[in-house]
């Protein structure tokens, strides 16, 4: 039934360009709507870039919750016959809200924001950055795709000592 | 399967999700991981469990190994609930997965669960244009210590006809743990050589 040559292995690509003009975007939006922290995550939330005050926040794992989240939303949206999902998801707290959408079928944005800031003007603003990283993602596309030749043989075996390096020797 | 790099960060990512049956131990796995490596190769282990332990939604731990040949290699790693109905979750958590670690429960009287699961695995790799016969999976032969325990060539004969890596394993005293998780990596990293 399946065919290996034809299985799918999809490479995500960022160029250094590309992605100081994604920064650019999300620093944008942590100026103009004072966004406590804005974070562009791939769907499966391993995060991008972000903008903001990180503190000693876990990025990795605060993007991955945003995205089961936002993933989660997609199935019920799905389940009950919505066929482009949910527009965005919008979480209100004490002190920030936060503000959850797609940005075309394979990344996120999540923004924390203070409470004083009002649904309309943030939608408004995050339309806007969700635009402007939908032109900048299309300009990516088109963009050379390397090649994995660097994971070989000498890739794994250094990996391999990194990762003993890693834990603690009994 | 998504291979993810960040050339500006000098960053590769990959997905390596713990699937099996519930209480096999994929959770154990994880928290043994996050116990034993360094804080620095580290970030937060994240659990979402019931009151009653169990798994809600994913454990989520990522882990990284310093600069190889010039790139940051970060391996996100995650546990699926193994209850039988949360298969949407499943579905979600599967999704741009890059290599699998089959945690199977040895004990006798949970073999049709450990079968159950991996169809259950093979049917959700489908949805991803994945195959169990073509995508880098390693089977995890856990809970050895316990007197219920069939004998590894019983559990192989019945669970590894596709003849993948295995490793006996009692997590719970992190036996074959780390063993486990290095073999799903260098399995995943080969098949992206061989396939990008």
């Amino acid at each position: 039934m399946f065919n290996k040559d034809k299985l799918p292995t999809n490479q995500i690509m960022l160029s250094t360009e590309i992605f100081n003009e994604i920064s650019a975007v999300l620093k944008d939006l942590e100026v103009s709507i004072r966004a406590e922290l804005a974070i562009f995550c791939e769907t499966s939330g391993i995060p991008i870039t972000s903008a903001g005050n990180q503190r000693a926040i876990d990025l990795s794992s605060l993007s991955t919750l945003a995205a089961a989240n936002f993933a989660a939303t997609a199935e019920m949206a799905r389940m009950l016959g919505e066929k482009d999902g949910f527009r965005f998801l919008f979480l209100e707290g004490e002190r920030y809200n936060i503000y959850l959408c797609n940005v075309g079928y394979e990344y996120l944005l999540t923004i924390a924001i203070s409470k004083s800031i009002a649904l309309g003007m943030l939608r408004i603003y995050a339309n806007r950055a969700v635009k402007q990283l939908h032109e900048i993602l299309e300009k990516a596309k088109t963009q050379e795709k390397a090649s994995a030749a660097i994971f070989d043989n000498e890739f794994s075996d250094l990996l391999g000592n990194a990762f003993d390096a890693s834990f603690k020797k009994d | 399967m998504i291979v993810f790099i960040n050339w500006a960060q000098k960053e590769i990512n990959l997905k390596i999700v713990y699937y099996g049956p519930g209480l096999s131990g994929k959770t154990t796995n994880l928290e043994y991981i996050y116990s034993q490596i360094s804080p620095a190769c580290r970030g937060e282990l994240v659990t979402l469990k019931t009151r009653e332990e169990r798994t809600l939604y994913f454990d989520f731990l990522q882990v990284e190994f310093g600069n190889i040949k010039g790139l940051r290699p970060k391996f996100n790693l995650y546990t699926i609930p193994g209850q039988i109905y949360y298969t949407e979750s499943r579905r979600i958590i599967l999704r741009s997965v890059d290599g699998v670690v089959f945690v199977a429960d040895s004990q006798r009287d949970r073999m049709d669960d450990n079968l159950e699961s991996l169809l259950d695995l093979e049917q959700n790799l489908n949805r991803e244009d994945h195959s169990l016969e073509y995508f880098p999976w390693i089977l995890q032969l856990n809970k050895q210590d316990l007197a219920s325990a069939s004998a590894t060539a019983e559990l192989q004969e019945k669970l590894n006809f596709l003849n993948v890596p295995t490793i006996p394993a009692i997590a719970s005293r992190g036996a074959g743990v780390l063993e486990t998780l290095k073999l799903a990596i260098q399995s995943t990293i080969s098949h992206v050589h061989e396939t990008v």
